[in-house]
């Protein structure tokens, strides 16, 4: 072969070799990690990077690491404060522990969202009042992970059997007119237990909350303290009561003592993981409404996933999580793995959230999740809410026994968590 | 006759100081040690109860683990705890228990050198600053972990250590626990036993490595105990520094079945009780040194 | 002519341990002291100086501070006075050479030491509950006495967190005695007992004061850890410490203060003036025990 002949295929491959990574794939190799403390959330997020890998970017790979519960605020926290070292680039954070974040007025040190959401549309298509868990002076932080609807779910054989269905129940007045009747029949039994959560749960069915959307405290608002004494009156009636809690509770779910529970959407998990002997004994309504015509649901929990602003790659980051969070197959798989409702309205009535579910009397629960979900109403955020939520469970002992009135309360705690604000700022 | 509270005693003399004590009947002996026996049972059975009901519960499903009345039975006795667990599907349980093993007995070892070598130069040694260092020793011991964490942690970041075995091991192993007890322990050991050595032309890390770990046998052994039981079951700071799963050490695969909405009872009882078995095994082979009298006592006659 | 090297030697003994203590405490420590004299609330807030400030606030114008004091205090008198004791009593009894099946027993003891934390929740908070628990329907119902509201009465929360530490502390405790009681030589007691001394009078003139140093040791340490609690309370009453607060102790609200409302430098203050209780309770406890005096 001539030389030039020769020379002439060196340059042609060498070119070739240049240009064949982009005939191939034009995607660069993406590695994430992500930190979740929900452990079906963990297989889902590894199933949508799977599902990413096929239908977006073959070279993505995605770490996901799991820890338990609050160590994850910890270590994340951690991290941020010695500028990042160790973070993920992706987090889920529980609504609880996401206000601590957000102290001292600085930076969370999370990515804000809220061009994402407008640009794809998605806030019309998110159950917005979810979204306030996450947001803060404006900014979103977080998408929500699940809608949690509260909902009241009964012993139908007791309260059925005693010629009452609280599928009709429509407002507060209706169930605690059949309340008084079960009583009166059955002594003991507690139509309504007051546990730690119900007293915020109705508040928000009320359109109220501890805090509102601008950060003030609330906790000492007519409202709450009303909905806190019309609580103790009932236990005074006799059909409210405190229930045990730990190992005790399930003993009174199963000895018959509880009969209803105020609860979301998850909490069905719990009834069938701890209670399988009472299968087929309990359904579930929407909450009765304080009005006629008012709101029958409202909201307990929920974990925002969320991109850490130290990250590298945070547009592969959002990129990733729009395409999990924010698409009608995204959410559905994620119910199929973790019963949570998605609050994603347009995955809502897709057939695979919707069976029958043998614990609850072959009830279709999605749909009346689905129904209720769209009113779920806001749960304010602030850097406070914790340690408000601290105070609260302290003083909780005292107004369920008489020993404070909830005005008392609540007025001191305002006083402290106000004083801490400016204490703080 | 000797009934449990009496000393025992070899010499004949001592033999008649029994008779003095016949002043007690022999019933009054007998209802004593039954009583002794009954309280000793019944404190073990108290004591022993949550451990069996974490033995039993591993067994149950969280239907069963939440039954009332809480028993040590077994209805439906399932495997599926296991199973699960040790598949690794979920939890790399057993990957993690073989770093708990690596993180652990390196612990330790370094531990016990460390302290018995730090107690030794306290005991045996009068030096100058031995008292101030002791009390310094004592106030530094007293901060709670949790004030250091953060300054700690940043220090393993900047060393290199994080995500590795040394960032947990190291810290650790510096127990000022660990060196009072060996301090107490070698103690008691005679100075004259030493000295003789010392003419004898022994070194002084001969001293130590030949006499003093020797006769400290019984304080290792549940030195060894406790440092490897604080190890093993260490959370917050392997939390903290080890960062990628596969380095994890078992409790932190265990804490993350604690989840949110649901919560692997059964399988985190599994795997706490698999878990107490190396320990049992250190503790109960190790008796044998516990038991052992080599003390001065021995020495001295 | 030993002189050089035995002046050398303990130097070098207590180096390794001393090296790194300097590395991997000191630093840390220092930095955080530092910290405790500014003000930094909230992930990369600057820190503002304020010196004594947030000491000064702890003890005049916190009350839960004041409160998790007095609630470790509690505990810590329940330790000394409960625990140790009975730890000693089951000691010698374990130490008593006709004793059979030691083994078992000492094995049953050191279980609380290794049983999960999930466990000794679920169990205890059944043993405590008021309905459905085990002392009020096995043990007070018989004997004709009202229920105890064990975890929801804050007078009660306490006694419930001794009687917890009582059951996870008492073996180990035991453990330590026994180990003094071994090097306690048996021809002292033979030698009292030839003399007519009772067994009380052994107790009291022979062994008590050979245990002295392991008594001290063991008193330290419960101090410390008393000081120290903080799984066992969360266990029982959660984070917060129950109602009112009863089972709060300082370590918690090092934690809540610290890590759960970010006031990382608040929590530092609460840690170093822990330190310095601990420190002068310790210091002297072993005065009082005469600890310093070796005969």
């Amino acid at each position: 072969m001539n030389k030039s002949l020769r020379l002439l295929i060196v340059v042609a491959s060498l070119l070739l070799l240049i240009v064949a990574p982009t005939l191939t794939s034009a995607q660069e190799a993406v590695s994430l990690e992500l930190w979740t403390f929900v452990n079906t959330h963990a297989r889902w997020f590894r199933e949508q990077a799977e599902r990413y890998r096929e239908e977006v970017n073959p070279n993505f790979e995605l770490e996901v690491v799991e820890i338990a519960g609050s160590d994850l605020f910890a270590r994340l926290r951690i991290s941020l404060q010695s500028g990042g070292v160790g973070a993920p680039d992706i987090a889920d954070i529980e609504q609880g522990s996401f206000g601590s974040f957000l102290r001292g007025g600085g930076d969370p040190g999370l990515v804000v969202l809220n061009d994402l959401l407008e640009e794809g549309g998605y806030n019309e298509q998110l159950v917005s009042s979810r979204q306030a868990l996450y947001t803060y002076q404006g900014n979103t932080y977080g998408i929500e992970h699940a809608l949690t609807p509260v909902v009241l779910y009964y012993r139908a054989d007791v309260w059925e059997g005693a010629g009452f269905d609280p599928q009709t129940f429509e407002t507060w007045d209706d169930f605690v007119g059949a309340a008084r009747a079960i009583v009166a029949d059955n002594p003991g039994v507690v139509p309504l237990p007051i546990h730690g959560a119900l007293h915020e749960i109705l508040l928000r069915q009320q359109d109220a909350d501890y805090f509102d959307a601008d950060g003030n405290v609330t906790i000492d608002s007519e409202i709450s303290i009303e909905t806190m004494n019309w609580l103790l009156s009932l236990q005074e009636e006799g059909i409210a009561a405190q229930p045990p809690t730990g190992d005790a509770l399930w003993a009174a779910f199963k000895d018959g003592t509880l009969i209803s529970w105020v609860g979301a959407d998850w909490y069905a998990g719990f009834f069938k993981d701890n209670a399988p002997e009472l299968e087929g004994l309990w359904k579930a309504a929407p909450l009765p409404a304080f009005e006629p015509g008012g709101r029958r649901t409202s909201v307990w929990g929920g974990t925002g996933a969320m991109v850490v602003a130290t990250s590298p790659n945070v547009e592969a980051a959002l990129d990733f999580l729009e395409f999990a969070m924010l698409s009608v197959e995204g959410n559905v798989r994620r119910f199929e793995l973790t019963n949570l409702f998605p609050p994603f309205i347009p995955a809502m009535d897709n057939e695979r959230l919707h069976a029958e579910d043998a614990y609850f009397s072959g009830q279709d629960l999605g749909a009346l999740f689905a129904e209720v979900g769209p009113e779920a109403p806001a749960q304010y955020q602030s850097p406070f809410r914790s340690q408000l939520n601290d105070l609260n469970t302290a003083a909780f002992q005292d107004i369920i026994d008489g020993i404070r009135t909830p005005e008392e309360v609540y007025t001191e705690i305002a006083a402290t968590i106000r004083d801490e604000m400016a204490f703080e700022s | 006759m000797a009934n449990l509270l009496t000393p025992r005693t070899r010499s004949d003399v001592a033999a008649a100081g029994y008779t003095l004590r016949r002043e007690k009947s022999r019933l009054q002996m007998v209802v004593e040690t039954t009583l002794l026996y009954a309280a000793l049972f019944l404190f073990a059975i108290l004591v022993g109860i949550p451990f069996l009901y974490m033995i039993t519960g591993s067994f149950k499903t969280n239907g069963e683990i939440f039954s009332y009345p809480i028993s040590l039975g077994v209805q439906n006795p399932t495997t599926n705890n296991y199973e699960r667990l040790l598949s690794g599907e979920e939890v790399p349980y057993l990957r993690q228990m073989g770093n708990s093993v690596i993180i652990a007995v390196s612990q330790t070892l370094l531990t016990l050198l460390v302290s018995s070598m730090v107690g030794w130069g306290f005991a045996k040694y009068d030096f100058r600053g031995r008292t101030a260092l002791t009390i310094f020793l004592l106030a530094t011991f007293a901060i709670p972990f949790q004030v250091t964490l953060v300054p700690l942690f940043q220090l393993m970041v900047n060393v290199g250590l994080l995500d590795n075995f040394l960032g947990v091991i190291l810290p650790s192993s510096l127990s000022a626990f660990g060196a009072f007890f060996m301090r107490q322990s070698m103690m008691s050991i005679p100075g004259e036993l030493l000295d003789a050595a010392r003419i004898d032309g022994a070194t002084e890390w001969g001293l130590f490595w030949r006499i003093g770990i020797p006769l400290s046998r019984g304080a290792l052994s549940i030195l060894a105990v406790l440092v490897f039981l604080s190890a093993w079951n260490d959370y917050l700071w392997p939390l903290i520094v080890l960062r990628s799963p596969e380095n994890f050490t078992y409790p932190l695969g265990l804490a993350t079945l604690h989840g949110l909405y649901k919560v692997e009872y059964g399988m985190i009882l599994g795997g706490a009780f698999i878990a107490t078995l190396p320990v049992v095994i250190i503790f109960v082979a190790g008796r044998k040194q516990i038991l052992s009298n080599l003390t001065i006592g021995a020495i001295k006659g | 002519m030993f002189g050089w090297r035995r002046k050398l030697a303990p130097y070098l003994f207590i180096s390794p341990f001393f090296i790194g203590y300097a590395f991997f405490f000191l630093i840390p420590v220092i930095q955080s002291l530092r910290l405790s004299f500014y003000h930094q609330v909230g992930l990369g807030a600057e820190p503002r100086f304020v010196g004594l400030d947030n000491y000064i606030r702890l003890f005049t114008n916190d009350a839960l501070f004041i409160k998790s004091l007095t609630n470790t205090t509690y505990y810590a008198l329940g330790s000394i006075f409960i625990i140790v004791p009975l730890a000693l009593g089951l000691a010698l009894i374990l130490h008593s050479p006709n004793l059979r099946l030691r083994e078992f027993f000492r094995l049953f003891y050191f279980t609380p030491n290794i049983t999960a934390g999930v466990v000794v929740g679920i169990i205890f908070g059944l043993v405590f509950e008021e309905q459905y628990g085990l002392i009020n329907n096995l043990l007070l119902a018989p004997l004709g006495i009202e229920p105890v509201r064990w975890l929801r009465d804050p007078n009660w929360v306490m006694p419930s967190i001794i009687i917890l530490g009582i059951w996870k502390f008492t073996g180990i405790n035991a453990l330590y005695f026994m180990v003094g009681l071994q090097n306690i030589p048996s021809e002292l007691k033979e030698a009292a007992v030839v003399d007519g001394a009772t067994r009380w009078q052994v107790f009291r003139y022979v062994t008590l004061p050979m245990l002295r140093p392991v008594l001290a040791f063991v008193l330290t340490f419960a101090i410390i850890g008393s000081y120290n609690l903080f799984a066992e309370p969360v266990t029982l009453v959660g984070e917060v410490g129950g109602p009112n607060n009863a089972g709060l102790t300082m370590t918690m609200y090092l934690y809540n203060r610290g890590f759960r409302e970010l006031r990382m430098s608040y929590a530092a203050a609460i840690g170093y003036t822990l330190a310095i209780i601990i420190v002068v309770l310790t210091v002297i406890q072993l005065f009082l025990t005469r600890a310093f005096r070796e005969d």
